[in-house]
C-alpha cells in the first residue's frame, strides 16, 4: 500500500473551528451559563492524613443564599468511579465522592452549593471540622516502609476487595528471556538511578461541570471532559443511577493533555448537588484546585544495561517505583505503560522490569502528555548517551545497532497490548537530524573553559498511537464508533463523541471523511455530539485520534458512498464498480463528461423515499502503530548562574502520512514546549514537612514564555503506515517523550555533568559543578 | 451595595448595575455575555483575560468593572466588523495558530496593541510583549510568525 495523490489529505486546509475561535464564539465548557444556577465550592482538608471525626455544616445550612451542604454522611456508599477508561476489573476504586478519612492536602472534606461563588466560599467557612491527625509519609520509598503510615487499607479492583500492603496498589514483575545469562556474557553493564518530578498538566482552561436535572431524575451534563461517554459511565456508576438518565454534551476543551481524562472527584460532587437540589449546579476548578488535582507521576527508575563492546544490547533490568499520589485515578497505568515503553525503546534478547506503583499522601496523579513513557525515556536515553561514552561509540550509532525494526514484536500501553511495527522512520530522521543540528560539532567542547558552554544533545523515543492490540487489552477499552451522513445540499455530517481538547482531531476526521467521499473539506461538518445520539467513543488519549477515530470515520464515510454508489449506478445507469467520486461529483470511470453532483444522488433519493445515506462503523484496532520521534537540542550552560538556555532545537517526527501539516507542526512544537518545560522548569513542590503544595499559581509554577522557547525546526519522516487511514499515524505525545533525556544529553556534552534528577535547574548544575571541582 | 456605571465597550455603551468588588472580566463574561474573554488564573498571571482599555492591553480579572468607568474597552468580539475578521484573526486562523483556542482571544487583542503602536516588530520585540500571554499548546511559533505576518499587512 502505497501514499497516492489526494485530494485533500495533505493539502493546506484550516481546522473546522478556528474562525469560531479566533472570533472568541466558541463556547467551552465554562462559558455556557444556565438560568437559576448555583455555584458549588468543596472544602478541602489542610492536612495531609487525617479522619473527620466531627463535622458540624449548621452554620454554613443558614447562611442566606445557601441551598445544600453535603459531607461524607451523604454520599452514596459507592466508591466513586475514577476513570471508566479502562475495564472493570482493572479500574481502582479507593475514594468516596466525600471522604471520612482525607488522604492529602486539599482532599474533599465537603462541598456546598450557593446561589453565587461568593456565598459559597462563605459557608466554606462555617463548616467546623474536627481532624484527628494521622501521621504522614510523601516519600514514595519511605511510603512502602513497614512501619509507614497507612494511605489505603483496602481498595476495590473491580468488585474485587484487594488489601494493601505498604502502601503498594499493585507490582509487575516481566521476564523475557534471561537476564542473569545476559548480563554474564555483557562486556560492560552500566547501573544508574533516575529520579522524576511531578510537572502539571497546566492547561489553560479550568476545569468546569455544569449538571442540570430535568424531569424523571435526568441529568444534563457539560463538561471540561476528554470521554464525554466515559463521564457518563462514572457518574451512573458513582451515584447508583441508571445510564440512561445522564446525558453528557461534547465541547471543545481549551487545552487538557490528560487532565480530564479522570472523572471521580469534582464530577461526581456536582451531579450529586444537582439531584439534591433540582436546579443546575456550576463547579469550577480554580487554578489551585488544578494544580491539587493532575500532573505527572513522579518515578525512581533503577535500570542495569548490559552491553557488547560492538554495542549491542545484550540484557537490561528496569526497576520503577511509581507514585501515584493519594488515590490511583489509572490504577497501575503509568507504571505498566513504562513497562511496555521500556521493552520496545530497543531490541534486546534478554529483558525484565520489576516495578510498583505506591501510594502517598500527596495529591492525586493523572496522565500527563506520554503517560509514563516520558520517565522512562529519561532514564533510558540517558543511560544509553553514558554506555556510548563508556563504549567510546558515537550516540547515534549506538541507536542504529540495537534499533527496533519494521517486523519487530511492538510493546505499546503496557506489556500485554502488542502489535508489530509497519513504518518506522527513526533512521531516517536521526540521519537528517544530524546533519542539520551539525552533530560532528559535539566533540569541540571538551576544551572550552569559557564562562558560557555549548552542547549538543540526542534522544529518541515513540509513543503508540491509542492502545490497540491483537486481543483486547485486559486494561484498557479501546474501540470507537462513528457516523457518517450526505445531507440533500450535498453537505456531509460526522457524528463522532470524540473530544478535540485542540489537537486538531476534528479536522483530521473531517479531511479524511472528505477524502474517502470525495467531496471538499469544506462540505464537512463534525456535528454537535452527546451521549444520546454519538456512538462510544473513549476519551481522546494515548494519541489514538487520528490513527483509530480517524479510521472509524473512514470506514463511515466508506459505508455511506457505498449507498451513495448504488443509487448513482441507477440514476448513471452504470455498475458500481465503474464509478468513482471527486469534488462533489460521481462520475463514470473512463467517461468523466458522464457525470452527476452528490448533492442531486441524494436529492433523487429524497424525492424517492430511499431513505438517508448514512453509513455507521464501529472500530477495534488491533494494531497501535506507533510513532517514532527525535530530539536534537543544542544548549548553552551558563557556569556561573547554573542557568541552561536552549539554542536551538530539531523535532523529528514518524506521524505517517500528514493529514493536516499545521496541525502536525503545532503538535511537535508543543510537545517539546512541554518536554522542555519537563526537563528544566516544571516541577510541583511539596512542603516535606506537613504535605502543603507550594506551587498552586502561575507565578510559582513557570512554564516557559514566548522568550524562552528556541527556535524548533521540525523534520516530518516520509513513512506509511498500512494500518492507518491513508497511511496516518498519531503524533500528540511521541513528540514530547524524548525532550527531557535530549536536553541532559546536551547538557553533559557541554560541562561533562550528568543530572539524573529532573528537573534540571541551575542549583543542581552548580553544585554538580563544584563537587567536579571545588574551587568552581 | 451595588453601583450604577456606564461602561463603552466594543463601542457601546452600556448602563449597568455592579458590585464594587465585581471584575471587568466578570462584568464582561457574565452581565454583557462576552465569553470570547476568558478566566484562565483569577490573578493575572496567564493573560487570557486580555483586553484593551484605552488601546493598552490589561488583564481584567484585575481591573475592577467601577474603574473602567469612562474608558474605552476592545474585547475580541469587537475586532471583526461586519463579519470581517481583523487581519489578526485571519492570520491566527492560516497559520494554524490556533489549537485549543484557549489562549487566542487575549493574545489577539495584546497582539493588536503591539501592532497599533509598533508597526515593524522584530521577532524578539514580539515575543517580549506576548510574554504575559500563556499558551500551553503551541509552543508560541505559530502565533508569533502570524503576528509578524499581520504587521506586513497592518493598516
Amino acid at each position: 500500500m502505497q501514499r497516492e495523490d489526494y485530494n485533500v489529505i495533505g493539502k493546506k486546509f484550516n481546522k473546522v473551528e478556528a474562525v469560531e475561535k479566533a472570533l472568541g464564539h466558541l463556547k467551552y465548557a465554562g462559558d455556557i451559563y444556565f438560568q437559576n444556577c448555583l455555584y458549588a465550592k468543596v472544602l478541602r482538608s489542610p492536612h495531609a492524613h487525617a479522619i473527620v471525626k466531627r463535622i458540624n455544616t449548621s452554620k454554613a445550612e443558614k447562611l442566606k443564599g445557601v441551598k445544600a451542604v453535603i459531607t461524607h454522611k451523604d454520599v452514596p456508599k459507592i466508591p466513586t468511579w475514577h476513570n471508566a477508561l479502562y475495564v472493570f476489573s482493572a479500574q481502582c476504586f479507593d475514594s468516596f465522592i466525600l471522604e471520612e478519612k482525607v488522604r492529602h492536602v486539599g482532599d474533599r472534606v465537603a462541598a456546598v452549593a450557593a446561589v453565587s461563588p461568593e456565598i459559597a466560599e462563605e459557608a466554606l467557612e462555617l463548616i467546623e471540622v474536627e481532624y484527628q491527625l494521622l501521621s504522614a509519609v510523601f516519600d514514595r520509598i519511605k511510603a512502602m516502609e513497614e512501619d509507614s503510615p497507612t494511605i489505603h487499607d483496602f481498595v476495590w479492583r473491580g468488585s474485587d476487595k484487594v488489601k494493601i500492603k505498604n502502601n503498594i496498589l499493585a507490582t509487575r514483575e516481566i521476564k523475557i528471556g534471561d537476564v542473569e545469562k545476559g548480563f554474564k556474557e555483557a562486556d560492560i553493564i552500566v547501573e544508574n538511578i533516575y529520579e522524576t518530578s511531578r510537572p502539571n498538566n497546566a492547561p489553560l482552561e479550568r476545569s468546569v461541570i455544569t449538571c442540570c436535572p430535568g424531569p424523571g431524575g435526568s441529568l444534563e451534563v457539560y463538561a471540561t471532559t476528554q470521554g464525554v461517554h466515559t463521564l457518563r459511565m462514572s457518574l451512573a456508576g458513582s451515584l447508583g443511577i441508571p445510564l440512561h438518565l445522564i446525558n453528557v454534551h461534547r465541547v471543545y476543551l481549551g487545552g487538557s493533555f490528560g487532565a480530564h481524562i479522570h472523572t471521580g472527584f469534582i464530577e461526581s460532587i456536582c451531579a450529586l448537588l444537582a439531584l439534591k437540589t433540582q436546579r443546575p449546579v456550576r463547579l469550577e476548578k480554580t487554578r489551585k484546585e488544578i494544580f491539587l488535582s493532575c500532573g505527572r507521576h513522579p518515578e525512581t527508575i533503577k535500570l542495569k544495561t548490559g552491553v557488547k563492546k560492538d554495542g549491542t544490547l545484550v540484557a537490561q533490568h528496569m526497576d520503577l517505583t511509581d507514585d501515584t499520589g493519594a488515590y490511583a485515578t489509572g490504577a497501575e497505568s503509568k507504571m505498566v505503560l513504562g513497562a511496555g515503553d521500556f521493552m520496545s525503546m530497543y531490541q534486546c534478547p534478554n529483558q525484565r522490569f520489576t516495578g510498583r506503583t505506591v501510594y502517598t499522601n500527596t495529591p492525586p496523579l493523572t496522565a500527563m502528555r506520554g503517560a509514563g513513557n516520558p520517565q522512562v525515556h529519561f532514564a533510558v536515553e540517558s543511560q544509553m548517551d553514558i554506555i556510548a561514552e563508556q563504549l567510546m561509540v558515537d550516540p547515534i550509532e549506538l541507536r542504529l545497532r540495537n534499533l527496533i525494526k519494521i517486523g519487530d514484536k511492538m510493546y505499546g500501553a503496557g506489556h500485554d497490548i502488542f502489535s508489530r511495527i509497519n513504518s518506522n522512520g527513526t533512521q531516517e530522521l536521526m540521519i537528517k537530524g544530524a546533519e542539520i543540528i551539525g552533530w560532528s560539532r559535539r566533540g569541540e567542547v571538551s576544551n572550552d573553559k569559557s564562562r558560557l558552554r555549548r552542547g549538543i544533545g540526542f534522544a529518541r523515543g515513540f509513543h503508540t498511537s491509542g492502545c490497540g492490540s491483537e486481543k483486547p487489552s485486559g486494561f484498557y477499552v479501546e474501540y470507537s464508533g462513528a457516523i457518517v451522513m450526505i445531507n440533500i445540499d450535498g453537505s456531509v455530517n460526522l457524528i463522532t463523541a470524540s473530544v478535540d481538547s485542540g489537537s486538531g482531531g476534528h479536522t483530521v476526521y473531517a479531511g479524511i471523511v472528505a477524502e474517502e467521499l470525495g467531496v471538499r473539506f469544506e462540505d464537512v461538518v463534525v456535528s454537535d455530539a452527546d451521549t444520546q445520539t454519538a456512538p462510544f467513543d473513549c476519551p481522546t488519549h494515548a494519541s489514538r485520534g487520528t490513527y483509530v477515530v480517524g479510521m472509524v470515520s473512514k470506514e463511515a464515510a466508506k459505508k455511506a458512498k457505498e449507498i451513495l454508489l448504488k443509487w448513482a449506478s441507477e440514476i448513471l445507469e452504470e455498475p458500481v464498480n465503474r464509478l468513482q467520486t471527486k469534488e462533489g461529483k460521481v462520475y463514470v470511470v473512463d467517461q468523466p463528461e458522464r457525470w452527476t453532483s452528490i448533492e442531486e444522488v441524494v436529492l433523487v433519493g429524497h424525492r424517492n423515499g430511499w431513505g438517508s445515506v448514512i453509513g455507521l462503523a464501529n472500530l477495534r484496532p488491533t494494531e497501535c502503530a506507533p510513532h517514532f520521534t527525535v530530539a536534537f537540542c543544542e544548549v548553552e550552560v551558563d557556569t556561573q548562574t547554573g542557568k541552561v538556555c536552549v539554542v536551538r532545537y530539531i523535532a523529528g517526527a514518524d506521524v505517517g502520512t500528514v493529514i493536516n501539516r499545521n496541525g502536525v507542526e503545532g503538535q511537535i512544537v508543543g510537545g517539546v514546549h512541554m518536554g522542555l518545560g519537563y526537563a528544566l522548569l516544571e516541577d510541583t513542590k511539596i512542603d516535606e514537612t506537613n504535605g502543603e503544595i507550594l506551587t498552586t499559581n502561575f507565578t510559582d509554577y513557570k512554564i516557559l514564555s514566548p522568550i524562552d522557547m528556541p527556535p524548533v525546526e521540525t523534520i516530518i519522516a516520509d513513512t506509511f503506515e498500512p494500518t492507518g487511514p491513508f497511511g496516518a499515524k498519531g503524533s500528540g505525545e511521541g513528540v514530547t517523550n524524548p525532550v527531557a533525556p535530549a536536553v541532559c544529553n546536551a547538557v553533559y556534552n557541554a560541562i561533562r555533568v550528568r543530572i539524573k534528577d529532573l528537573p534540571i535547574t541551575p542549583e543542581k548544575i552548580l553544585k554538580a559543578l563544584r563537587k567536579k571541582s571545588p574551587n568552581h | 451595595m451595588k453601583r450604577r456605571i456606564e461602561l463603552r465597550i466594543n463601542g457601546e455603551i452600556y448602563e449597568l448595575e455592579v458590585e464594587p468588588r465585581s471584575t471587568l472580566l466578570k462584568v464582561i463574561r457574565e452581565i454583557l455575555g462576552l465569553t470570547g474573554t476568558k478566566c484562565g488564573c483569577e490573578r493575572g498571571e496567564c493573560g487570557s483575560c486580555t483586553v484593551l482599555m484605552n488601546g493598552l492591553p490589561v488583564n481584567s480579572c484585575l481591573v475592577l468593572a467601577v474603574e473602567a468607568e469612562g474608558s474605552d474597552i476592545l474585547t475580541i468580539e469587537g475586532l471583526s466588523k461586519d463579519g470581517t475578521l481583523h487581519i489578526l484573526q485571519k492570520n491566527f486562523v492560516e497559520y494554524g495558530a490556533i489549537q485549543c483556542g484557549f489562549c487566542t482571544p487575549g493574545m489577539i487583542m495584546t497582539a493588536k496593541a503591539l501592532l497599533d503602536t509598533n508597526h515593524r516588530p522584530t521577532e524578539e520585540e514580539v515575543r517580549q510583549y506576548i510574554a504575559g500571554n500563556f499558551c500551553r499548546c503551541t509552543g508560541y511559533d505559530k502565533i508569533v510568525k502570524s503576528i509578524l505576518s499581520s504587521a506586513l499587512e497592518y493598516k
